[in-house]
């Protein structure tokens, strides 16, 4: 089981009044299957989201995310966790605003560079729309080289940075990967845009390709679709569906009505409970 | 193609990309160095003058012509040159008083604006043989006897390729130049009691003659006198009045208490300009802390964005961190090369303006002194950024992003 969500309680304080944003949910995920939530706004499926991802902690309950219990992670794990197994399409514009749309896409390649396998997929190379092969992504991780002891008396502040350096002649992997995913999302020729520079939908796809630089076992996206017009709405629903295909599991929450066909499974969220969507 | 990001540059960009914030802490950070350096450097400086003055009176009491005291005590610190002196034997009948260790004196006369200065040159006879305050000095330059016609340059007297000064029209030979004081010492050429008649006659003929020529032999502008252990110069002084009614009315000059009362003037200066530097450092503070705090909202997002994807508390604060070291950096670097340019070119007439002794430190001070800036400057950015740091690395990045919407 790629994620395991047991009994997920997470509890706010409004006018002094508590109440239950995300309700005892319980959720289950292979990889390779897309989940669909829907459900009415303020209903709890961002919370729920951030919980997953570990951005915001649970009042009670449980995350295992690929065999790791979220909440037993300390600082240092959990960044790891979600810079390595989670990709995470936000439902706000969270790009850098310092950085051109390629770095922001390169970035998440940078955290953990030990880990890094960003050696270009044979598809990489293609940067004339055609879909792009993600299929390895997980076999990747699991085969990248192992991670060196981290020394307990350094700080991560300064852990040495090991990236590379890219060759002017010649464009480095992580460069070669983010132009293929930004021309997979038909965005390339924006690689060097700053994000004020940028329309909303080009924006999210800037971002999803973010989420995908380092080829998560699992993409939660928040609204992937939600600034977007039908044809950019086809080309990630798309991509995401061969994301799932590949073996990576897909965890959207969308209002997005043709976003559902792709999904394998819709299920609601109401009032922080979580069910399955009545056949329609 | 252009390299790609990297984390180490990440705080370059962010700086680069947000110029207008980034010029105001550099122009904030870049003031208080200007002001803890440029402050620091005349500390120390009026400190090295001091001492140095300090070292150069070497007498407890000076016995001089009656209402000359101020023009005295001028000559010790930093005042315009002066023409006084007794016109009777005195020194003899001032060695007859009680509690006298060492007993010397000295002449002095004004120059007109010599041809080799830009202003005019205190003149100071002195006897080799007696004297306890100059020679001492003078022999750590020039290990000779001076000779009759010879003199000894101040530091600040222009002195001629050929080791010569030209004074009332005639060339007088320089033997050596002495180290600089901070004092009016540095504007002055000394001689032996010898050569002051032979200027005396010199400056008869191209000008108004300095002094009577029957008194040039014997003319005596103080009398220096070192006390015997036990005694105070107040004791002493007291003693010399009561030897001869003549000697009643002569002036006293105490110069411990020249030195402790420019002491006093220095205290009260440092003390000013220590509580201007903590005040602007603390103004500083509070304007740094502002820009940051005002920062930290526009930045959660960012920040938000950055734990995300991946990056743990250690980076965030790394990064901003960084950030505050370069921009603490390039405005050290800024304030202290513009408090150079000001105090280093300027130092002969900040010294003036003071009106105390103002000696520059050697470059070793110099050197040290600017690195403390440094370190200062950059320590006050990343103290200032931490506040950022702590508040943007808060474990729940979700509800921080919130806020940054």
């Amino acid at each position: 089981m790629l994620l395991e969500i047991k009994d997920l309680t997470r509890e706010f304080t409004r006018r002094g009044v508590p109440f239950a944003a995300v309700d005892h949910v319980n959720l289950s995920m292979e990889g390779g299957e897309l989940v669909a939530i829907v459900g009415r706004s303020g209903n709890g499926k961002s919370t729920l989201l951030n919980m997953v991802s570990g951005l915001l902690r649970p009042t009670s309950g449980t995350v295992t995310i690929d065999g790791q219990t979220v909440a037993d992670l300390d600082d240092k794990a959990l960044s790891r966790l979600r810079n390595r197994t989670i990709g995470f399409v936000t439902q706000s514009q969270t790009l850098l605003p310092n950085l051109t749309a390629l770095d922001n896409v390169i970035l998440p390649a940078l955290f953990f560079p030990d880990e890094s396998d960003c050696s270009p997929d044979e598809s990489d190379s293609q940067t004339d729309g055609n879909p792009i092969d993600p299929k390895g992504g997980n076999d990747d991780v699991e085969s990248s080289e192992p991670v060196p002891a981290d020394d307990p008396d350094m700080p991560d502040v300064i852990t040495p940075v090991h990236v590379p350096e890219p060759t002017a002649a010649k464009p480095d992997a992580l460069s070669t990967r983010a132009h293929a995913l930004l021309a997979e999302l038909q965005v390339d020729d924006l690689a060097d845009s700053y994000p004020k520079e940028l329309s909303g939908g080009e924006m999210r796809r800037v971002s999803i390709a973010r989420a995908l630089m380092n080829r998560p076992k699992l993409l939660i996206a928040d609204e992937p679709t939600g600034d977007l017009d039908a044809e950019s709405t086809l080309i990630v629903m798309r991509l995401l569906r061969d994301l799932a295909d590949r073996g990576t599991a897909v965890l959207m929450v969308t209002h997005d009505a043709d976003a559902l066909p792709y999904a394998d499974r819709v299920l609601t969220l109401d009032a922080g409970r979580l069910a399955d969507r009545p056949q329609q | 193609m252009s390299p790609h990001i990297s984390l180490a540059r990440l705080p370059l960009e962010n700086l680069r990309r947000k110029p207008f914030r980034t010029a105001s802490l550099i122009t904030v950070v870049a003031i208080l160095s200007v002001a803890f350096f440029g402050g620091s450097m005349l500390a120390m400086n009026l400190n090295k003058g001091l001492t140095s003055m300090e070292e150069r009176l070497g007498a407890d009491l000076m016995v001089v012509p009656q209402t000359t005291e101020s023009k005295a005590e001028a000559l010790l610190t930093d005042g315009t040159p002066n023409t006084f002196y007794f016109t009777n034997d005195i020194e003899s009948k001032v060695s007859k008083a009680d509690g006298i260790a060492q007993i010397t004196s000295q002449t002095y006369i004004s120059s007109l604006a010599a041809a080799c200065c830009a202003e005019k040159l205190q003149i100071i006879g002195f006897d080799p043989q007696t004297d306890f305050v100059i020679e001492p000095w003078v022999a750590s330059q020039y290990d000779k006897t001076l000779g009759d016609g010879q003199m000894v340059a101040g530091a600040n007297v222009n002195v001629s390729t050929d080791g010569t000064i030209e004074l009332y029209g005639k060339t007088w030979p320089v033997v050596a130049q002495l180290a600089s004081t901070g004092t009016s010492l540095d504007n002055s050429v000394f001689v032996n009691k010898a050569t002051v008649p032979q200027m005396v006659a010199a400056s008869a003929k191209v000008a108004k003659r300095v002094m009577p020529q029957e008194y040039a032999s014997k003319a005596v502008s103080s009398v220096l006198i070192k006390v015997q252990d036990g005694y105070d110069a107040h004791t002493v002084a007291n003693n010399i009045a009561k030897l001869d009614p003549q000697l009643a009315s002569v002036g006293f000059v105490y110069p411990g208490g020249v030195t402790a009362s420019t002491k006093t003037s220095l205290n009260t200066m440092l003390s000013y300009m220590l509580v201007f530097v903590v005040v602007l450092w603390v103004m500083g503070l509070i304007v740094m802390l502002a820009v940051f705090s005002s920062s930290v909202n526009e930045r959660k997002k960012e920040f938000a964005s950055l734990r995300i994807m991946g990056a743990t508390r250690g980076m965030l604060i790394s990064i901003v961190i960084r950030e505050a070291l370069i921009t603490g950096l390039a405005g050290g670097v800024i304030g202290v090369a513009a408090a150079s340019l000001i105090v280093f070119p300027f130092s002969g007439y900040i010294g003036k303006q003071m009106q105390l002794p103002y000696l520059q430190v050697g470059i070793g001070s110099i050197l040290v002194m600017a690195l403390i800036a440094l370190v200062f400057a950059v320590f006050t950015a990343a103290v200032a950024s931490l506040f950022v740091a702590f508040r943007l690395g808060r474990p729940e990045a979700y509800l921080t992003l919130r806020e940054g919407e």
